[in-house]
């Protein structure tokens, strides 16, 4: 399949939900925002924190995995057009700031689930994971999907 | 110093590695979507017709209270004279600069020409 060609049917798949292509990355980065939120909740219950929420148990482990798979699956979307189609760009300090904490964002996530893996490492270190990838993650949905419904339009 | 190390460097190898793809653009659109041929961006055209143009000409050039522009086959050059002297209730040079060139890359590729 010739290269354009695939932009093309990845732009016709995206547009038959949103109104372009960039509309769909602002949304789909936005759903996997509110899922990391959703992760760093249920790790702070985990770790006996936010006690306001239900026991720490089986049921708030496996929400926490699971937003944790739906965020990695709504971000492979982003990756595939910000990386293999806008690819690194720095024209203004926003779309650098973006474009190098894109750069990161899947390095610092498979890290952490490398960490998650590891029993021998010192308790600090995965919350310290946890969190960098969430900020990763905010500072990349500030820098385009909060910049887009604020400066372009906020709509589907 | 315990295994720390292991994912830091797997996390590193990964970061190159998005960094290089990033660098290559594999997918990134050729000359025929008419994004590069006027010297606009084809991705930042997109948005600034979504904030400038798509309330009258709809939000993928459809028409509205603006005439259609998707699949008419306008040029670069007819793109850029309309929006440099407007028409009707289209005010002229609505966007300047860079912003009209990128849009002006972006409606090429929709007209199709």
């Amino acid at each position: 399949m010739p290269l354009a060609d695939v932009n093309e049917v990845y732009t016709d798949i995206v547009t038959a939900v949103f109104s372009s292509s960039i509309a769909a990355k602002a949304w789909l980065a936005t759903a996997a925002v509110a899922l990391a939120f959703v992760q760093v909740t249920t790790a702070a219950r985990i770790y006996g924190r936010l006690r306001f929420m239900p026991d720490r148990g089986p049921a708030i482990a496996l929400v926490h995995r699971w937003s944790g798979r739906l965020a990695f699956l709504f971000t492979l979307p982003v990756f595939f057009h910000c990386v293999t189609i806008l690819g690194f760009q720095t024209p203004d300090t926003r779309a650098a700031v973006h474009s190098v904490a894109g750069t990161f964002v899947y390095g610092v996530f498979a890290a952490k689930v490398l960490i998650v893996r590891d029993r021998s490492l010192p308790g600090w270190v995965l919350p310290a994971a946890g969190l960098t990838l969430a900020s990763t993650l905010v500072l990349l949905w500030a820098t385009s999907s909060l910049w887009y419904f604020t400066n372009v339009r906020f709509g589907f | 110093m315990p295994r720390i190390w292991r994912p830091l460097l797997v996390g590193a190898v990964i970061v190159l590695a998005v960094f290089l793809l990033a660098q290559a653009q594999v997918f990134e659109p050729s000359a025929s979507t008419g994004g590069p041929a006027t010297g606009g961006d084809f991705y930042a055209g997109q948005l600034v017709f979504e904030r400038e143009c798509a309330a009258c000409h709809g939000l993928q050039g459809e028409g509205g209270s603006g005439p259609r522009l998707e699949g008419t086959g306008l040029g670069a050059e007819v793109v850029s004279s309309q929006i440099r002297q407007g028409s009707g209730v289209m005010p002229a040079g609505l966007v300047s600069g860079q912003d009209e060139a990128d849009v002006v890359a972006y409606v090429v590729s929709i007209a199709g020409s």
